[in-house]
């Protein structure tokens, strides 16, 4: 070795020079040549890219499309409704005998000014400044439905179910009780946290001017109707709102009104397959099913009082692990060796028999010298595989709410689900032929050739989920989840494999609400 | 194809055109498999390599910028995948443990290095026989001129375990080209070649 080498620089240098050096040239012995496998993967890879990017771009105008398909009945039902309010006005105009009346409000006995604007019952209190409390109640159209039956729309301010309270007489408001001015009024407060629904009934002879009959009582929205009877803040009487489906008063308004939720997922699932019988051939050797991580994005329709539409994005996978012994007709493409070893590579289209069907696949043996090993001869492997296929799920659920209790409440959801396969990977976790004189067995798989597998798959979906109300928007959800497919994981493949997958998901969830 | 400048090429992948696409693995692909070869363990780790590397280049060409060359571009790209990709597969896991001593006794390697004439053959087979660790510091200090801060923060290893492994890595290399010339000698002048 020439002595410059011993110097740490020279050394450098030289690996530099030799080493270093870039030629675009390839040698003309092809040792820096890599094989034509390496460009037929790679090609594979990027058509695969680019075939996900043109999914990804149609998942994303479907979810958008889906989300502003929502939102535009979300808005367009509130007008419905109010013009629903104002034909029924209309037509059954409340005679104004009928209404008793209720004492005028003293401006001495408040600080606060007369009212102004004249209001009567069933005419919108300027409900889209309104604020909902911001309790923790559900929105109105989560909200549980209750299996009372529903009170008559128009009940008397005397029914016996509903506690009557005297009205109080001028000067003499409740405590926090204000007369409605004007519609600034309206706006929530602060201290703005529960909604009571008292009724007061109108103390004698207080006959006055109807327009200060109307008075919002901060803390507890109270605001009346001339009939002394409160009224929620679209103008209609308690006993109204009493009637709707929801157990939470003062937001009937909301009733049936379309509402968007959506959230993100993450879980985990059990991921196995089933083989049916006497459908051929069956795979040797153990196999085993695996857990797989799975994760998305969730959105739903509420289409009534106890029904809703879902759909979503999620990445999911089924995931393998096989232990079997398969016999392979080994093609020999290139013979090397040294003093002590011989070793064997395969032809690039030596396939192999996996759990998702054939795959070509590189082996490189080593041997021992003297035990050769012809071209085709037929050797016996035994082969763990750890396999996973990647899918893109899109489900379409229809889920029904069952009820709850305070900020519980749970629900049940069935549907189907479209797989779209977007990735493969297989891990040769252990090789060991039974054949005297074979030391040592690499595999690797071409990539991107799972060509073996079904584009798509469909299975069904059964849930149940639990809701778990963490603020007045926001959800936690638990969902066990159960899935079946339908078709087979294969594509011309030698037998059905049939993909379940059983686990549990948890989201996080927010939910528009039915407000204007 | 092969007429076509380095800027064009990248143009025609950005657009997406498949020739375009081999066009340019083709221009580069001997030259990125030597990178590959001098940080993998055996031909085939090198060609897994060069796949990963190549995916991420077509992934990133969009952040060329055309500045430097386009092969010195490539080049950092692939060396990153490579040594995510090692890194995977836990090759440094073993670093500061007790490597030293045991060549990666690969048969074609140890024929490549004495039977090759060409000198970049012959350097790559015998930085092969090295420990992975010890080829990949090795690799980076002295021929990609990254310095003992960067190869740490590339390896997540610390500074002082990166001299180390270099020192050791220098002192198996000089044993295996003594050992080499014993057989086959190499000429001073491509030694003393600048």
């Amino acid at each position: 070795m020439n002595d410059d080498l011993f110097d740490d620089t020279e050394l450098d240098r030289w690996l530099r020079d030799n080493a270093g050096r870039y030629n675009r040239t390839p040698a003309p012995d092809g040792w820096d040549t890599p094989s034509n496998a390496v460009w037929e993967g790679l090609r594979a890879g990027l058509d695969r890219r680019k075939k996900r990017r043109r999914y990804g771009w149609l998942w994303l105008f479907l979810f958008c499309g889906l989300f502003a398909g929502g939102l535009i009945a979300y808005r367009q039902m509130p007008a419905q409704a109010q013009r629903t309010g104002q034909q029924t006005q209309a037509t059954q105009p409340p005679a104004s005998g009928e209404r008793p009346s209720v004492p005028a409000f003293d401006p001495q006995a408040n600080t606060r000014p007369a009212v102004a604007a004249p209001l009567t019952a069933g005419r919108p209190l300027a409900g889209n400044r309104l604020k909902r409390p911001s309790a923790p109640e559900a929105p109105a159209c989560l909200a549980v439905p209750t299996n009372n039956p529903p009170a008559p729309a128009q009940a008397p301010v005397s029914s016996p179910e509903t506690p009557t309270l005297p009205f109080p007489a001028p000067g003499r408001l409740p405590q926090h009780s204000i007369p409605l001015s004007r519609t600034a009024d309206l706006r929530p407060e602060p201290d703005f946290k529960d909604i009571t629904v008292r009724r007061f009934s109108p103390s004698p002879g207080a006959e006055g001017n109807p327009d200060s009959s109307k008075i919002l009582i901060l803390n507890a929205i109270k605001i009346y109707a001339p009939s002394g009877e409160p009224l929620n803040r679209q103008g209609e009487s308690a006993a109204a709102a009493d009637s709707t489906v929801f157990s939470t008063p003062g937001l009937g308004d909301r009733i049936n009104r379309p509402c968007l939720y959506a959230g993100l997922t993450s879980g985990i699932f059990y991921t196995s397959r089933i083989l049916p019988s006497g459908s051929g051939q069956l795979p040797n050797g153990q196999e085993w099913g695996a857990w797989a991580q799975a994760y998305g994005v969730r959105a739903g329709l509420l289409l009534g009082k106890r029904w809703a539409l879902e759909t979503g994005l999620q990445s999911a996978s089924v995931h393998l692990s096989a232990q079997r012994n398969i016999q392979v007709r080994y093609q020999v493409a290139q013979e090397q060796f040294d003093a002590q070893t011989f070793a064997y590579r395969s032809a690039a289209e030596q396939t192999i028999e996996t759990s998702f069907g054939a795959m070509q696949m590189r082996m490189n043996l080593s041997r021992e010298p003297n035990r050769p090993i012809a071209n085709q001869e037929v050797l016996e492997f035994l082969l763990r595989t750890d396999e996973r296929v990647h899918y893109l799920r899109t489900p379409v659920a229809l889920r029904w709410r069952g009820g709850g209790a305070g900020r519980w409440q749970w629900s049940l959801g069935a549907g189907l689900g479209i797989n779209f396969e977007n990735g493969y990977d297989l891990e040769v976790t252990a090789a060991r032929a039974n054949r005297t004189g074979v030391r040592n067995i690499t595999a690797r798989r071409l990539r991107n050739r799972a060509a073996g597998l079904a584009p798509m798959l469909l299975d069904a979906q059964l849930d149940a989920r639990l809701h778990f109300r963490l603020t007045h928007r926001w959800s936690l959800q638990l969902t066990p989840e159960f899935r079946y497919g339908f078709n087979s994981m294969y594509r011309n493949g030698p037998f059905r494999s049939i993909a379940v997958m059983g686990g549990m998901q948890v989201g996080l969830f927010w939910t528009g609400s039915g407000s204007n | 194809m092969t007429n076509l400048s380095d800027f064009h090429l990248v143009q025609g992948v950005l657009r997406g055109d498949p020739q375009f696409e081999e066009g340019l693995y083709r221009r580069f692909s001997h030259t990125m498999f030597r990178v590959c070869l001098r940080y993998a363990a055996n031909r085939q780790e090198a060609e897994d390599l060069l796949q990963e590397g190549f995916m991420r280049v077509f992934a990133d060409l969009r952040d060329y910028r055309g500045a430097g060359s386009l092969e010195g571009w490539i080049r950092r790209v692939i060396i990153r995948a490579a040594l995510r990709a090692l890194r995977q597969r836990r090759v440094f896991e073993q670093l500061d443990e007790q490597a030293d001593g045991r060549l990666l006794a690969g048969a074609d390697d140890a024929e490549d290095a004495q039977r090759s004439a060409d000198d970049a053959r012959q350097v790559t087979a015998l930085l092969r026989q090295l420990p992975a660790g010890y080829r990949t510091v090795l690799n980076l200090f002295a021929i990609e001129g990254y310095s003992h801060d960067e190869i740490a923060g590339l390896l997540g290893i610390s500074p002082g375990t990166s001299r180390s492994q270099l020192s050791k890595a220098r002192a198996m290399l000089r044993k295996l080209l003594s050992a080499t010339e014993s057989t086959y000698p190499m000429q001073p002048e491509k030694m003393k070649q600048p």
